[in-house]
């Protein structure tokens, strides 16, 4: 019994002293990542990792850099590659773009799994799928034009038949008549003319089969290779950032609120909202991305296969990491 | 008194309740625990059966839709509509009219509920080519699983988020193929999912916080349910028992939900529909049963142990009363009052102990009083003794005043002084107030002082220093002791101080440790340096000292002549 207590005793100081020797937390690491536009909910999740501390947890320390007006998407990877910056969200067909000139950069997850463009009309039109533009007046952004072609190769239809004016992304020609339809980045320019009063409705153009991912988390493959514990802390703690920001819609907007006190409560509510189903499809989950989709994407944007061997443009290492192997 | 009274009772009252309350909580624990356990049972079991049943019901309602929807592929004359739509060219009229027999056909089904869109897809291309809701034409399907699916058989699908709907969904799709088994295209149905939430939101039966609700394997809660009434599809579980469904575990069990809140909670995989089935109710409402067991245990056991108590309580009084009765009684005869008697009023051990002791009581009055009677007779002797002993002195005295011849009177006067020696240790004896020990001191000093009168010189100034210690010493011995002190004395007087006009005597008589004694007498006088005093004729003298020291004493004397006399007698005391 004695001994008992006396082994209980030892086995006790043993702990004590290991606890008392545990290593020191190292320094958290730097982590800069540039965003693919200014703070807005768009970015909510980061916002959310970062205040709530799950990058804390995961002991990195992320800097959240605003995208400045004028900076090309050049610049950005620019940026990654030289190390500036660790992570971008950057749109997926820039990735492509800039991965078929050359640069080695890799989406690891999607923010976006849906295609967020769609085409907005004025409520009570008479336009109710793309079929109906023929004969009618329509304006594209320069990033909309591709997958429009794309839609309209697929649906039989040809440019001749469609009056394309040139993009004006400040003037309200939709409800001036000037034009019948315009394509618009649902959470963005769509919601930009909802606040104008504007009573709208909108034809998604994934609804037509047109599949593509919008904002995409990207790194460089020597990130990968160097340090790809920390992108896998990374990313875990963004996907659980932006897990937490759909679970809880207010406190995001009041954290994306603090980023920049310019913004407007309500109308940063109303991006997140629309944004919600975008990210989370209830399919997948957050984050996921499908081979099919960057295969849809490469036919979009008219990247040849020469140049651009789809499957390095994405890893699906980090995600098969955070959430095991899906079906 | 008070301490035997408090201890006694404690004691008893301690062991008591030991032996009645342990039992008491050991028994209400036994029976809470297996109490507990039955109710923990019977909720699992309830749980259990509530999940079940959703699963049913679930089952029930797809096993409707695709039974609706078979329906409708097997129709003729959807067959035959849908072979117009997809072969004939829009412009026919062949083909305007089977478009409008199957919009009116999917509006029909839309409005029997269960269902909110019908559609049919083109076989190739995934173009919707009519639905209940015209806005949707012409959109493609070609991507989804339900219509890669439903091409081949009829296929329902995992739930997803429509982006046109703009809510969840689960769509059934199935082949219409013509009579050869061509396929003509795809219908496809998207359920009403408010249905599915209906389903687990029904409540008939279930407690205030029993839930049930579907979460899909990335976790997202799929319907909405009590503690979220709005959250479908907006809110991620990471319950215990949804964590264990999606790994593919069906069960019951006790552990914490997605609030962090502990339940008991049936977890059920629905394989077929990848879905977590939950059936939970919070703990605490499971177990007021328990807590109201628990009250109940506790409150007999309370009581019992109140009862037991109360019951300790007069049973050591019922013991220690009589008990203390019984101590009363002994310290009063111990102080003396023999009268003194306890009485007894019942018939157990303790009347018996109490009868028993008046008896002792009574015997021991008698026997004190019968004493004190032998007391009286030997006071009673000893002065007779001592009468009898004067008149023999008295008799002497007579006999002395005829003897002229004073060398003659010598002997006779120091009879008399022997006699009256002894006479006074009976006089000590009967004055003194025990009878069995001597006050040395008293009777030392009373025999010197006789001594000192009736022999020496009228001249001569004697100082007497007596130190007397009180031994326990025999009678014998102190008779003894007297008869020494009255031979040296006498000799002192007569011989030591002659010419002197003063002189000093000294007795000593103490305990050199517990079983010898010394006894000194000295004087200062002249020594034995002119006569030898124990060579006086017609005189005892030193023999009779010698004597009495070696055969009465059984000690041994020695003198020291150095300044004056001084004789130490040392002696073994005989005790009592």
């Amino acid at each position: 019994m004695k001994n008992m207590l006396l082994a209980v005793l030892v086995l006790l100081a043993t702990v004590q002293t290991g606890c008392e020797t545990q290593q020191p937390k190292p320094v958290p690491e730097k982590v800069p990542v540039q965003l693919k536009w200014h703070h807005q909910a768009q970015f909510a999740g980061f916002y959310i990792a970062e205040k709530k501390g799950f990058y804390g947890a995961e002991n990195i320390h992320v800097s959240l850099k605003s995208r400045t007006p004028g900076m090309s998407n050049k610049q950005v990877v620019d940026e990654l590659v030289r190390g500036e910056s660790l992570f971008a969200v950057l749109g997926g067909d820039s990735l492509l773009t800039e991965r078929a000139l050359g640069a080695p950069i890799v989406s690891i997850a999607v923010i976006f799994q849906r295609n967020p463009y769609a085409y907005a009309t004025l409520k009570g039109s008479k336009i109710h799928r793309p079929q109906d533009f023929v004969g009618k007046k329509i304006m594209l952004p320069p990033d909309g034009k591709l997958q429009h072609a794309a839609l309209m190769k697929k649906l039989g239809l040809s440019d001749n038949d469609i009056e394309y004016l040139p993009y004006d992304r400040d003037s309200d020609v939709l409800s001036t008549g000037k034009i019948d339809a315009q394509m618009v980045y649902r959470p963005g320019s769509g919601l930009a003319l909802e606040d104008k009063g504007r009573q709208l409705s909108f034809i998604w153009v994934e609804d037509y089969g047109i599949r593509l991912y919008a904002d995409t988390i990207v790194t460089t493959e020597k990130t990968i290779k160097e340090k790809p514990d920390l992108v896998e802390k990374f990313l875990r703690a963004s996907l659980k950032g932006w897990r937490y920001a759909i679970e809880n819609p207010e406190e995001a907007v009041a954290v994306t609120l603090a980023m920049d006190p310019a913004l407007v409560r309500d109308q940063q509510m109303r991006m997140l909202k629309i944004q919600t189903p975008l990210i989370h499809t209830g399919e997948h989950q957050i984050g996921w991305m499908e081979q099919a989709v960057w295969q849809d994407m490469q036919k979009i944007f008219r990247i040849s296969e020469d140049k651009l061997n789809i499957n390095s443009a994405f890893s699906m290492e980090f995600l098969f990491r955070i959430y095991g192997r899906q079906e | 008194m008070k301490s035997i009274r408090k201890s006694l009772s404690a004691q008893l009252l301690a062991g008591f309740l030991v032996f009645s309350i342990v039992p008491v909580f050991i028994i209400g624990f036994m029976s809470f625990a297996s109490g507990r356990q039955s109710i923990i049972t019977n909720v699992q079991i309830h749980l259990k059966n509530v999940a079940v049943l959703k699963k049913n019901a679930i089952d029930e309602w797809t096993e409707h839709l695709k039974h609706a929807l078979t329906w409708i592929a097997a129709e003729p004359e959807v067959i035959h509509a849908a072979q117009a739509i997809t072969l004939k060219d829009p412009s026919n009229k062949t083909h305007a009219d089977a478009y409008r027999f199957l919009a009116a056909e999917f509006g029909r089904m839309v409005s029997l509920g269960h269902v909110s869109q019908v559609s049919l897809l083109d076989k190739d291309t995934g173009r919707i080519l009519v639905s209940s809701d015209p806005s949707w034409e012409g959109r493609f399907r070609e991507k989804n699983l339900f219509f890669i699916y439903g091409k081949k058989s009829i296929y329902l699908s995992d739930i997803f988020l429509s982006l046109s709907m703009g809510r969840p969904t689960m769509v059934i799709s199935i082949p219409v193929m013509d009579k050869s088994g061509d396929l003509l295209g795809v219908l496809a149905a998207h359920a009403d999912f408010a249905r599915l939430s209906a389903i687990m939101m029904e409540r008939t039966g279930l407690s205030k916080t029993t839930e049930t609700f579907l979460v899909n394997k990335s976790n997202l809660l799929i319907t909405n349910t009590v503690f979220a009434p709005n959250d479908a599809f907006e809110k991620w579980i990471f319950g215990e028992g949804a964590k264990r469904a999606i790994a593919g575990q069906s069960g019951v069990d006790l552990f914490l939900d997605y609030r962090d809140v502990k339940v008991i909670g049936a977890y059920l995989w629905l394989k077929d529909r990848k879905l977590a089935l939950i059936a939970k109710q919070d703990a605490s409402e499971a177990f007021a049963a328990v807590t109201a067991l628990r009250q109940k245990i506790t409150f007999i056991g309370i009581s019992i142990s109140l009862v037991a108590l109360f019951s300790s309580f007069l049973f050591a009084q019922q013991v220690t009363t009589p008990l203390l009765r019984l101590v009363k009684g002994a310290h009063a005869i111990g102080k003396g009052d023999l009268d003194y008697r306890v009485g007894s009023s019942t018939q157990n051990e303790i009347g018996i102990l109490s009868t028993a002791f008046d008896e002792m009581a009574e015997n021991l009055k008698s026997t004190t009083i019968s004493l004190a009677e032998k007391e009286v007779l030997l006071r009673e002797i000893h002065h007779r003794v001592k009468n009898n002993l004067q008149m023999i002195q008295s008799l002497m005295n007579l006999q002395l005043n005829q003897i002229i011849d004073e060398k003659s009177a010598v002997p006779l006067r120091d009879s008399i002084n022997r006699i009256s020696s002894i006479a006074m240790v009976h006089e000590t004896l009967y004055k003194s107030k025990d009878l069995s020990t001597i006050d040395l001191k008293s009777y030392f000093q009373e025999l010197t002082s006789y001594l000192v009168k009736s022999l020496g010189p009228s001249t001569l100034q004697i100082e007497l220093q007596c130190s007397i210690e009180q031994l326990p010493m025999h009678l014998d011995s102190v008779v003894a002791c007297g008869l020494i002190m009255n031979e040296l004395i006498t000799n002192a007087l007569k011989h030591a101080f002659v010419d002197m006009p003063s002189g000093k005597i000294i007795i000593d008589l103490h305990g050199l440790d517990k079983t010898f004694a010394m006894l000194i007498v000295s004087d200062n006088g002249v020594g034995m340096s002119g006569q030898d005093r124990s060579q006086e004729k017609g005189s005892i003298g030193l023999d009779l000292v010698n004597i009495l020291v070696k055969k009465q004493l059984e000690g041994e004397i020695s003198i020291d002549r150095k300044s004056g006399l001084t004789y130490q007698i040392r002696f073994p005391i005989k005790t009592v």
